[in-house]
């Protein structure tokens, strides 16, 4: 039992260690979003994005799909925000857009 | 020889100019301001949800003469930092608005009667993430840029879901 639990533990350790060097998904929905057409269904966009949308609105006919979060170059160590927007009428992709930045960083003094 | 003679004094006259000024980091500094693709309505509403979503509490509006002032706390376990901010804007044509900040900071201890002037270490309260800590001591003038461009980022990410709320 002792041994289950220790080894249970020991598993579940190196995956944590591992998923916090990986890549976040969001770097794959930035990429797939120009798959995403007008006119194209909700289940069609959620085949297509790695994540589930970080929120989602709806007002009347209109639903607002959110996907937002900031990536990190592995190279350059820059962070970089992302967040992309698509807005469905009457389930389907009426329009869809994008806003970057780069992350600023403040000197430690 | 006179000829030789005013070369020289206008080859010298020349060398001895003051270089021009690009206007950045020289106290006017250009990174406090920023042109947005907007109309005034949009970039109002623009900076005072920023600021709400910055913990920020708006303090005087006069949307007339293009004057936001609002001021925000932090608390740390010692001190508390407040930071104020004054705004500046207005529409250079129909889609296109101005707007410029001047933003300063109060370190202050917890315990009134030390009569200290405190230290803080803040980050940014915006809601775009930044990443390191600000060390403040007593109180003055924010001048570092990158704090600037942290605002002017969340600035355009709210104006940027709002257009895309707006189609």
């Amino acid at each position: 039992m002792i041994k289950k639990v220790v080894s249970v533990g020991i598993t579940a350790a190196v995956l944590v260690g591992c998923g916090a060097k990986e890549q976040p998904p969001l770097a794959d929905v930035m990429g797939n979003s120009y798959q995403i057409t007008n006119d194209m269904n909700q289940s069609a966009v959620n085949a297509i994005m790695p994540m589930k949308p970080t929120s989602m609105q709806r007002i009347n006919n209109e639903e607002i799909w959110k996907y937002e979060g900031d990536v990190c170059d592995a190279k350059t160590e820059n962070r970089t925000y992302h967040n992309l927007i698509i807005k469905f009428v009457d389930g389907k992709v009426k329009h869809i857009g994008t806003f970057s930045c780069k992350l600023p960083v403040v000197a430690e003094k | 020889m006179k000829k030789i003679v005013l070369l020289c004094v206008l080859f010298l006259s020349g060398a001895m100019a003051e270089p021009a000024s690009n206007g950045i980091n020289q106290g006017n500094a250009s990174y406090k301001q920023r042109d947005v693709m907007c109309s005034l309505d949009e970039l109002f509403e623009g900076l005072k949800k920023t600021l709400m979503q910055s913990n920020m509490n708006v303090v005087t509006v006069t949307k007339e003469n293009g004057v936001l002032t609002a001021k925000g706390d932090q608390y740390n376990e010692e001190t508390i930092t407040e930071i104020t901010v004054s705004l500046s804007f207005k529409a250079l044509d129909a889609n296109t608005s101005t707007v410029a900040m001047i933003a300063s900071y109060n370190v202050m201890e917890k315990k009134s009667n030390t009569g200290q002037l405190g230290f803080a270490g803040i980050s940014l309260p915006i809601p775009v993430p930044l990443t390191g800590r600000y060390a403040m001591v007593g109180s003055g003038n924010i001048d570092d840029s990158t704090w600037y461009q942290g605002f002017y980022n969340s600035l355009d990410k709210v104006l940027f879901e709002e257009k895309m709320k707006a189609l």
